[in-house]
């Protein structure tokens, strides 16, 4: 794939980028003095405000997908796909701040569990659903890192025309230096200052685009009256069975191809563990009842701004690329906001805005590696050895990030497809695992042991064997769906039938 | 279709940050 990147003697946007990065590892120091103990390191010793909070949630959620793949969605969907993107992340950003925050704080405070698994064994009072539970984050969180360190460290490769494995190490360390050294507090400082940058960078990109075509409605219009490369009428962008995947158009499955990924990716955030920990950070109930007001905005913001720019791409650069271009573009949809801000921004906001799918990515690396070092050392380590020194869990928790920060290294390296396939399901699996147990259980008093355990179970198989068994070769339903709606069968018919006890 | 998407997301914002600042002012209140 092309990307038009405009290099001068002395490359801004290079320099930014290297700016932002050197910056956010400097921020790891503020948190270098307040972090002794276990709940400082992995908890920012509960002092997060609403504002910390809320930008530390919206940019942990928001990797350089968002900006990339959901950024260039609609160069091959309809605009279908940005609208119910957009919808179903407000939806699901409002559920989080509004039905599970609250909630997940009190239980939290009332019996002092420290993380996802221990609030699954008090819960159910189960050490086996715990067991479960920790394994899953680990090797689902693992395996969703790859996906992460693959789509930072391209925009990295490319920008400095260097080799993807360096851009790796580019991407990751500077990211396992601030956590080590501060901790959730310098990743929560960090989400501030790197959420910011990319709402900036997703204000310029959505600024500069429709100046180009004139405004959304002119846009509109104009793309209405294209035909892209010859045969596709602009008209098709304009509907939900439309534009989409050419196979997905010749078995009309265009809709419910854009409604199961929009669903998927959107209310994925209210049972992600990297999320929810987060809440354990907060400073009391008045951050989470001031983080619902921020916390919506910042979200639904970015999605509005980003999800439906792909179509209007087609305005600016394909009069400028050829036919192949074209078409290598549209069957890989990540380049084309890049390739779009390179020929239209200027050196330095260039360097800005592609400053953004970096930062996406720093943000989304760090909590996600802190999760899975706060399940290592309170689920898997914890409840065999009980370390009582506070240095000693904070040294152990320290190099569980390390170690598990590194592990995706060679996995993003790897071309085996199982791999390329298990990273692909592991999101949206993720979330089918988990909705029950936490974000249903929380409410549910009848919620039993067997139902969570069942749940968590079927969620994981179902989303793994789906996604590389039969999605896109017999349905074009996207595997977090089955694997939902049988997970949350599975636990609330097993919560009825089974006696509580 | 596409345009109740995009109704969709602007009314569920502007009825969550409603419903979040009502809170937050009768928070204060009690």
């Amino acid at each position: 794939m092309i990307i038009v990147v405009q290099q001068t003697v002395f490359d801004i946007d290079a320099a930014i980028i290297f700016v932002v990065i050197a910056t956010s590892i400097a921020i790891g120091f503020i948190g270098y003095r307040a972090n002794k103990t276990v709940s400082q390191f992995l908890f920012a010793n509960k002092a997060l405000g609403s504002w910390l909070l809320a930008f530390s949630i919206m940019s942990t959620y928001y990797s350089a997908a968002s900006f990339l793949g959901g950024g260039g969605a609609t160069y091959l969907y309809n605009l279908g796909f940005g609208a119910w993107l957009t919808a179903w992340h407000v939806i699901g950003v409002l559920i989080l701040w509004f039905v599970v925050a609250s909630k997940l704080f009190d239980y939290v405070s009332k019996t002092n569990a420290l993380s996802i698994p221990e609030l699954i064994e008090h819960r159910y009072k189960s050490f086996g659903a715990r067991v479960i539970a920790s394994s899953i984050i680990i090797l689902l969180f693992t395996l969703y890192l790859v996906s992460v360190y693959k789509s930072g460290a391209i925009v990295i490769a490319k920008q400095f025309s260097i080799d993807f494995s360096i851009a790796l190490l580019i991407l990751v360390i500077p990211v396992l230096i601030y956590i080590v050294v501060g901790g959730m507090r310098a990743a929560a400082i960090n989400n501030l200052f790197l959420g910011t940058l990319m709402l900036v960078a997703a204000a310029l990109t959505f600024y500069y685009i429709m100046s180009y075509v004139g405004g959304p409605m002119e846009g509109l219009k104009k793309l209405s009256n294209t035909t892209i490369l010859g045969k596709y009428p602009g008209d098709l962008w304009l509907r939900i069975d439309g534009m989409g995947p050419p196979q997905a158009m010749k078995e009309n499955a265009v809709p419910q191809l854009i409604m199961s990924i929009a669903f998927s990716i959107g209310m994925a955030q209210v049972a992600l563990p990297n999320l929810l920990l987060q809440f354990y950070a907060a400073r009391d109930k008045k951050a989470i009842s001031r983080g619902r007001i921020i916390g919506p905005v910042l979200v639904a913001l970015y999605a509005m701004l980003m999800f439906s720019l792909g179509a209007f791409a087609h305005l600016i650069i394909d009069n400028k690329l050829s036919k192949e271009q074209v078409t290598a573009l549209m069957k890989d949809v990540d380049w084309v906001i890049p390739t779009t801000i390179s020929m239209i921004v200027e050196p330095g906001l260039r360097g800005i805005i592609i400053a953004g799918p970096i930062a996406a990515s720093m943000t989304t690396i760090a909590l996600t590696v802190l999760t899975i070092a706060n399940t290592v050392v309170r689920d898997f380590i914890q409840p065999f050895k009980n370390i009582e020194k506070e240095s000693t869990l904070v040294l152990t928790a320290k190099i569980a990030s390390i170690m598990f920060s590194l592990i995706p290294i060679p996995l993003a390296l790897t071309q085996n497809q199982l791999i390329i396939d298990l990273v692909s399901a592991s999101f949206g699996t993720i979330f089918a695992c988990f909705i029950g147990p936490v974000t249903i259980g929380l409410y549910w008093k009848k919620a039993s042991r067997e139902a969570a355990i069942a749940s968590m179970l079927i969620g994981a198989v179902t989303g793994v064997t789906w996604y590389m068994l039969i999605y896109r070769k017999y349905t074009w339903i996207h595997s977090t769906i089955p694997a939902t709606i049988l997970a949350i069968l599975t636990f609330t018919i097993l919560s009825i039938t089974t006696k509580q006890k | 279709m596409i345009t109740l998407g995009y109704v969709v997301s602007i009314l569920a914002l502007v009825i969550g940050v409603l419903v979040g600042v009502y809170k937050e002012v009768r928070n204060r209140g009690e």
